[in-house]
């Protein structure tokens, strides 16, 4: 037991969880704040009127986000009010939750012991003169400072205090056990000691001050927003964000909870190593026989006393990647990856400002990949010979719900999601598959390089991971992205853009890829073959040729342009109405003014561009716009929606 | 009458006889669980870091710090009518010479001013006395015997403690 639960110290589930909810409420809060002062535009009619000839310029044909970002920028004053913040919004935002988390670091150990009535512990008040005590700080070998909490009669302690100074308080109602049950006193001394000596003190208190943080920045001003600032909720898509911001919070919350309750199973796992006793503490945990619903132990701040128990005795490896872990990550990183893929891919779609928290991603994409290698690791360690699979469908499904969560427009700024649902069903099982796949070549990588100590395999793996899951979501989403920004209703219309990978080697490699893992894992077939190359292969070659596999695969991914680009010119001729052109063959139907009015206002929209020229008595519009796997698809598609169905097109 | 009428100290005297007497071991926290006790410092287990178990030792300082101020509310509230506007002390002078009935017949037994403040209790009334501790110390889950053991001593200390 003891080498068990002391082998995987480097990247505990802590870490995960506590990335999960720093950038959480990071994220949300930069964004927030940015849509805030984003949204306090100046209307038209109060500009003056060098401004307004900027905003029109800025606004004008064609139209380029990226002049038009540069343009705000310079020129702030003509576009939004002045910044309400002392700060840029998300330096700002970053600064606040900084100050507001080290303030409640400071604070708040003085005010537990001012509200709990929490005093020193004399040591000759104890039934056998403190001679337990002295010897659990012995055998911890921690130093801290003991207080007792005379008024709580439950049976246990509390560890709290700063850097510097440490203590642990015991409850009134434990004290009787010095006597009664000196083991089960032992038990409970050692697990508070414990969370000294596992340094849980700093990460709790963070994590529960960034949790206070969050609702106290972003959820109460939020409401706040909502209900009383109409501009805010008009601009920002107020109920979208409530909407999204509901399912945040819970997320943030449970992988705060988490932390919690990862601590709790590293204490009682440490006490019972140092009192080598597991009983005595399980006795303790036995007393309570209180029965709590799911959803309270989800929520709350400890693990049932059942599964703490069945931790501490039972043969359930401790440190293995928890199911729920594994969806919480999926969840995040639908959410943020199809930021991350237009920050790949180079592309500015929304507020520029937003690129800056979105950098801060990429140690979330290494943790991603950190807890699926452990997670492979402990599956080779304990022989769970299942679990793979299932984390990796996992994984694909908290990856679909976040990205079911994001939206365009918002005050999250994210993406909307307009697909007819049986489009979206098919790509969610690719996706599905996808990170099936992922996860069983990571998992096969880490087993096969598993001949020592698991730590340096489970890094090589991550950062494989981390390459791979990128270069094969990336494209995966910002396809999904295109749906979003065609919004068609119609399937045949979607259909190619569904399949479209961008063309070149990554593509077809990809489509392959999902075509096997699509139906491989009903029949098990990859994965046998797999385990049992595994066996016969010795396993530092399999391991090293499996690597250079997927670093070869990944380098030709990277280096293979799958961004759509604006390079591709598409010259539309359009068969204008003054004059009407001679050749009626070539124009059959002209088309009005306002038709073309509205091509180029889509076109626009799009981050396409147009340029317009008359000759020969036909006008002629040379269309700049996204080229596709099928070339034109975008191009027809918008001019299809614009009621021009006849169009002569030059490549 | 409010439980401000009781003498706090009265409480404290009478409690601590009664941990003495039943639980020895407690006497080392006794002062630290009396200020818990009357600030109403209870605590929760809902602190992170806490051992977050839902279990509780019956501690028998707060059985007696609460079962004796009730008892002596009792006493103030059923056998001194009118006692609303009376301060503690009265109430603990009050209290004093009731009991010193039962005590053995000392010098005291004649203060001539006392006798006007209180009537000595009957042994009905004593009787219901102890009945209200015993059923005080049930509520706190004692076991009969030792609840009986509480009132009995609450009794015979209030009945001393009147003599002393």
């Amino acid at each position: 037991m003891t080498d068990r639960r002391s082998v995987y110290r480097l990247p505990t589930d802590l870490t995960i969880r506590f990335l999960i909810l720093v950038f959480c409420v990071a994220i949300v809060t930069m964004r927030l704040f940015t849509s805030y002062r984003n949204s306090r535009l100046i209307p038209q009619g109060e500009l003056s009127p060098d401004c307004l000839s900027y905003v029109l310029d800025s606004r004008w044909f064609p139209f380029d986000p990226v002049r038009y970002s540069d343009m705000a920028r310079a020129w702030p004053e003509c576009f939004v009010r002045e910044n309400p913040f002392p700060l840029e919004p998300q330096l700002f935002a970053l600064l606040l939750i900084a100050i507001l988390v080290g303030l409640q670091l400071v604070i708040v150990p003085k005010l537990k012991i001012l509200w709990r009535g929490i005093a020193d512990l004399r040591m000759d008040a104890l039934p056998d003169g403190g001679r337990l005590l002295v010897e659990c700080r012995s055998t911890s070998g921690v130093d801290v400072k003991f207080l007792i909490a005379a008024g709580n009669s439950r049976v246990g302690g509390m560890a709290f205090g700063y850097p510097w100074r440490k203590h642990v308080v015991l409850n009134g109602g434990l004290t009787p056990l010095a006597k009664d049950d000196p083991e089960a006193f032992r038990g409970v001394v050692l697990h508070e000691l414990a969370h000294v000596r596992n340094r849980d003190l700093g990460i709790t208190a963070l994590t529960l001050a960034t949790w206070r943080t969050f609702v106290g920045v972003t959820l109460i001003p939020f409401t706040y927003l909502w209900v009383a600032d109409e501009q805010f909720k008009t601009l920002t898509h107020g109920n979208l964000t409530a909407a999204q911001l509901i399912p945040f919070a819970v997320v943030a919350l449970v992988a705060r909870n988490g932390v919690l309750h990862a601590r709790e199973y590293l204490a009682d796992a440490t006490s019972a190593q140092w009192s080598s006793d597991p009983a005595a503490l399980n006795r303790v945990l036995t007393r309570d026989k209180t029965t709590r619903h799911r959803a309270r132990i989800l929520f709350g701040f400890h693990p049932s006393a059942s599964r703490r128990r069945s931790a501490l005795i039972g043969s359930q490896p401790l440190w293995l990647t928890g199911i729920f872990d594994v969806l919480l990550l999926g969840i995040i990183t639908g959410v943020t990856w199809p930021s991350v893929a237009y920050i790949v891919h180079g592309q500015v779609f929304f507020d520029a400002t937003v690129e800056a928290a979105l950098l801060a991603l990429w140690p979330l994409t290494a943790s991603v990949g950190v807890v699926l290698a452990r997670a492979v690791s402990d599956w080779r360690r304990y022989d769970w010979d299942t679990r793979h699979g299932l984390l990796g469908v996992t994984f694909a499904i908290g990856v679909l719900v976040g990205t079911h969560l994001s939206f365009t427009g918002s005050s999250l700024s994210l993406f909307p999601l307009q697909v007819p649902w049986l489009w979206n069903l098919g790509w969610c099982l690719a996706l599905v598959a996808v990170c099936w796949l992922w996860s069983l070549l990571v998992e096969v990588t880490a087993r096969s390089w598993l001949w020592g100590r698991p730590q340096p395999a489970a890094a090589l793996t991550a950062a494989l991971g981390t390459i791979l899951l990128t270069v094969w979501l990336a494209p995966l989403l910002a396809t999904r992205i295109d749906l979003q920004i065609i919004d068609s209703e119609s399937e045949k219309e979607l259909l190619p853009h569904l399949l479209d990978f961008r063309g070149g080697a990554t593509g077809i490699v990809m489509a392959a890829a999902v075509a096997a893992a699509a139906v491989l894992p009903i029949a098990g077939v990859l994965g046998r073959k797999l385990h049992e190359a595994g066996k016969t292969i010795p396993r530092a070659a399999l391991g090293s040729v499996l690597a250079l596999l997927l670093a070869g695969w990944g380098a030709i991914a990277l280096w293979t342009p799958v961004t759509p680009t604006y390079s591709d010119t598409l010259v539309v001729t359009l068969c204008g109405n003054t004059p009407l052109p001679t050749n009626l063959d070539r124009c059959p139907k002209p088309i009005t003014n306002n038709d073309k009015l509205t091509l180029i206002d889509l076109i626009r929209q799009h981050g396409g561009s147009t340029r317009e020229y008359e000759r020969g008595g036909v006008t002629y519009v040379e269309v700049e716009a996204y080229r596709h796997g099928d070339g034109t698809r975008l191009a027809d598609i918008m001019l299809k929606r614009a009621g021009v169905d006849t169009v002569v097109s030059s490549p | 009458v409010s439980t401000r009428a009781v003498d706090r100290d009265m409480v404290i005297d009478l409690a601590r006889a009664v941990v003495v007497e039943m639980e020895p071991d407690e006497v080392g926290l006794f002062p630290e669980r009396c200020r818990a006790y009357f600030r109403r410092w209870g605590g929760h287990g809902k602190d992170p870091l806490s051992m977050g178990v839902e279990a509780w030792t019956s501690v028998v300082t707060f059985a007696a710090l609460s079962t004796v101020q009730s008892v002596l509310l009792f006493i103030a509230v059923e056998f001194k009518k009118g006692l609303e506007e009376a301060g503690a002390s009265t109430i603990r002078a009050w209290i004093k010479r009731g009991f010193r009935r039962l005590g053995p017949a000392d010098a005291d037994t004649t203060d001539e001013e006392a006798k006007p403040a209180a009537a000595a209790l009957n042994r009905e009334q004593v009787a219901l006395v102890w009945d209200h501790a015993y059923q005080q110390a049930i509520k706190f889950k004692m076991t009969p015997d030792r609840a009986e053991k509480m009132a009995d001593t609450i009794v015979a200390r209030l009945v001393l403690w009147s003599h002393e």
